[in-house]
């Protein structure tokens, strides 16, 4: 697993504080980059932040389910991965959690956006290509579930990207780049077209953002990035306010809470791409800044940047971000490098051999 | 998705003399698992025969059920589902269109056959663990059975399983290559160490079988391939195993369609795969390579009624299919990139029918 783990080999570099912030959190962090990488976030048992990628083409939206489960949209697959036995030579190491990509749910390519889990582990994720939010099928590419009522019609085509999904035990949120229904329209609305829409009446809660991404409700409170001026932002949708809680340099998309911090993803524009052209570049020349690839971490009571790591090398997007609650250090199987096909992880405790010979499930009576 | 010739090597198929009606009769079309290839043989609407190749992962097992078909390639267990609505062609004219929905990772278990239970869960037989085994969340498996006299879960090819049989949506039989509790003891017994177990009495039905591979429940009895004698065999009431056909090539893969037993041969660039057996000893002293393809065997007489074989590099056949009502299926292999231009869902879907969320 050398091969993947590339925390000496990559350019990454944290602020100094940031290893000791995680460790004092009980948790780690799993992170996205499209158009090919998954990163874990945890510390080593010397202290320092150990980070450990895979590759997955076009990894997207992330979601956790406890420890337990990585759900993880890419560009043709919904991937559960599972938390797995660590070998021993890692767990050694220090490695407490493995994950593996354990289930495939084939999609195609509907652009899958945020992917979500609930409680009893159903997963709702946003097929952007679809505008809609969609279920994953055992017999289709998906189940489309619900669909924002500017969208006139149900069909293939990104008219509004509709990005993101959010829901608690009482409400459930998206956001869109627009609330307009021509083929590709979000695109001459990116500068404050961007909406929060509550589901499933689909009635719109904040208006004028730009690009919003990552709506997550969060102890009760509405919270989304607007990407597009690189503010984290909590929103009241009794009034539409949109209260700006923080500033990154960034292309801020890709959101989760640890304790009373904000773990927010950020993104690289580049001259002529859709995240260019808006707010932030404004915004970035005035303070003298370069947008950074990373994760930066708000401080909620102040609205501080208090830590941050950033990914060095080509890659420009981060798209999502997630916590793993009660992981020191976790590590994974991708499905390039051959131990995916070579690994089994069973359980020879679940079948016990009696006097005669006969193998039956443990616990039953032979 | 290739579909036409192996462009790796030198491929070419020939059937026998109405092979293509034959199919047409039966209402049929077939699939075969080549190494890192999966050959589609089928009709066009005019009657004409296809064979179309597609590439993929390598695939060890298949099974297929009324619009399912299961697949195992070399880590994964796939279920695929015939994207096509009844009735339904495409512009190439397949009558069917398997997309692989849910894969499941098996690693390193070596799936040697697969069934599928009454309620719709497959079973796999574990040639490297010596177990049946069922899918189980967060592990690679969940072990199910072992033969009585293999005393541990482990990696080892004590006594590998080579195939089985459902019965009544239940495992019923299966094949193992050897009877041992010994890691790998079984290569050195192969000629005729082999074994026909009854999972659910937990009893030898046959034994001194020669690498005995694919059992099948029909029509009232108990069929399999005998590879190591290139034998399609039936077992008697009396437990006796009877041979109904002889082939000179390694017989693998079996399957039923009225009173006909198809059975895949497999071909070999050396002469490994069948030295040391009864088989390759008559194709040694016969100077001959064993046949590669597809035979028709007419179970009322034992004859060959029909063949189809495949000419060029020596690849193996580990497994082989028949789909019912369908002319010319066709698939995407899990992990092609042609999934990114093929979405299956329903069209007719009403945004204001939407089941509540939240």
């Amino acid at each position: 697993m050398a091969d993947d783990d590339l925390e000496q080999t990559l350019g990454l570099s944290a602020s100094p504080g940031f290893a000791t912030w995680l460790a004092g959190r009980d948790a780690s962090l799993t992170f996205a980059t499209p158009p090919s990488k998954v990163f874990f976030v945890g510390v080593r048992t010397d202290g320092q932040l150990g980070v450990f990628e895979r590759t997955f083409d076009k990894a997207m939206g992330v979601a956790t389910d406890g420890a337990e489960r990585v759900w993880l949209g890419t560009r043709t697959h919904l991937w559960r991965m599972d938390s797995v036995p660590v070998d021993q030579a890692s767990a050694e190491e220090g490695f407490d959690r493995c994950y593996a990509p354990m289930r495939a749910y084939t999609t195609g390519y509907l652009n899958t956006h945020d992917v979500t889990v609930d409680d009893d582990g159903e997963v709702v994720f946003v097929a952007t290509r679809f505008g809609c939010l969609a279920r994953p099928s055992e017999t289709a590419s998906f189940e489309p579930v619900w669909q924002p009522p500017w969208l006139e019609r149900f069909e293939q085509g990104d008219r509004c990207h509709l990005n993101g999904y959010t829901h608690d035990e009482n409400r459930a949120f998206v956001t869109s780049v627009s609330a307009t229904g021509e083929l590709e329209s979000w695109r001459d609305h990116r500068n404050g077209g961007g909406v929060v829409a509550h589901v499933p009446s689909g009635e719109i809660v904040a208006t004028g953002l730009s690009m919003p991404h990552s709506p997550r409700l969060h102890d009760g409170e509405l919270w989304c990035t607007n990407s597009g001026t690189g503010h984290l932002c909590r929103v009241d949708p009794a009034s539409g306010e949109v209260e700006k809680v923080a500033f990154a340099p960034g292309f801020l998309r890709g959101l989760c809470f640890l304790d009373g911090y904000a773990v927010v993803g950020s993104s690289r524009p580049r001259e002529g791409d859709l995240y260019s052209g808006l707010g932030l570049d404004d915004t970035l020349i005035e303070k003298g800044l370069k947008p950074r690839l990373g994760l930066f971490v708000v401080e909620l009571a102040t609205g501080n940047v208090v830590e941050w790591l950033f990914v060095e090398g080509p890659m420009r997007e981060v798209f999502d971000v997630a916590v793993l609650p009660g992981v020191r250090r976790p590590m994974a199987l991708g499905l390039v490098a051959e131990d995916i096909r070579t690994a089994v992880f069973f359980d020879s405790s679940s079948v016990e051999r009696s006097d005669s010979g006969r193998w039956s499930r443990a616990g039953l009576a032979s | 998705m290739t579909v036409g010739l192996d462009r790796l090597g030198y491929f070419e198929t020939v059937a026998s003399e109405g092979f293509a009606e034959w199919l047409a009769g039966q209402d049929i079309s077939l699939v075969l698992a080549r190494q890192a290839e999966l050959v589609l043989i089928g009709r066009t609407p005019a009657g004409e025969l296809r064979v179309d190749v597609i590439d993929g992962p390598p695939v060890g097992a298949l099974a297929a059920d009324v619009g399912t078909l299961w697949m195992v390639t070399n880590f994964q267990v796939w279920r695929f589902e015939d994207g096509l609505e009844a009735g339904a062609v495409t512009d190439a004219g397949n009558d069917a269109f398997f997309l692989p929905q849910v894969g499941a990772t098996v690693g390193g278990l070596q799936v040697s056959d697969i069934g599928v239970r009454a309620d719709g869960s497959p079973v796999l037989a574990s040639h490297r663990f010596s177990c049946l085994a069922t899918l189980a969340d967060g592990l690679s498996f969940e072990p199910l059975w072992l033969p009585r006299w293999v005393t541990a879960l482990v990696p080892e090819e004590r006594s590998p399983i080579s195939g089985l049989a459902m019965h009544d949506g239940a495992p019923g039989f299966v094949t193992l290559l050897g009877c041992t509790d010994e890691p790998d003891r079984w290569r050195s017994e192969r000629a005729a160490g082999g074994a026909i177990v009854d999972v659910g009495a937990d009893e030898v039905v046959a034994g001194g079988l020669s690498m005995p591979f694919h059992p099948r429940w029909h029509d009232g009895r108990l069929w399999f391939t005998q590879a190591g004698t290139g034998e399609l065999c039936v077992v008697e009431a009396d437990d006796t195993v009877t041979v109904v056909a002889g082939l000179d090539t390694f017989v693998r893969g079996l399957d039923f369609v009225g009173p006909y037993a198809v059975v895949a041969g497999s071909g070999s660039r050396s002469v490994a795969l069948i030295d040391g057996l009864p088989v390759g000893d008559r194709l040694i002293a016969a100077d001959r390579r064993p046949e590669q393809g597809v035979f028709v065997i007419d179970t009322r007489t034992g004859a060959v009624a029909h063949r189809l074989t495949i000419e060029g590099t020596g690849r193996e056949v580990p497994a082989m299919v028949v789909l019912s009502g369908l002319r010319r299926p066709t698939l995407i292999a899990p992990a092609d990139q042609e999934l990114q231009t093929t979405v299956a869902y329903d069209r007719s879907w009403d945004p204001a029918s939407a089941r509540p969320l939240a």
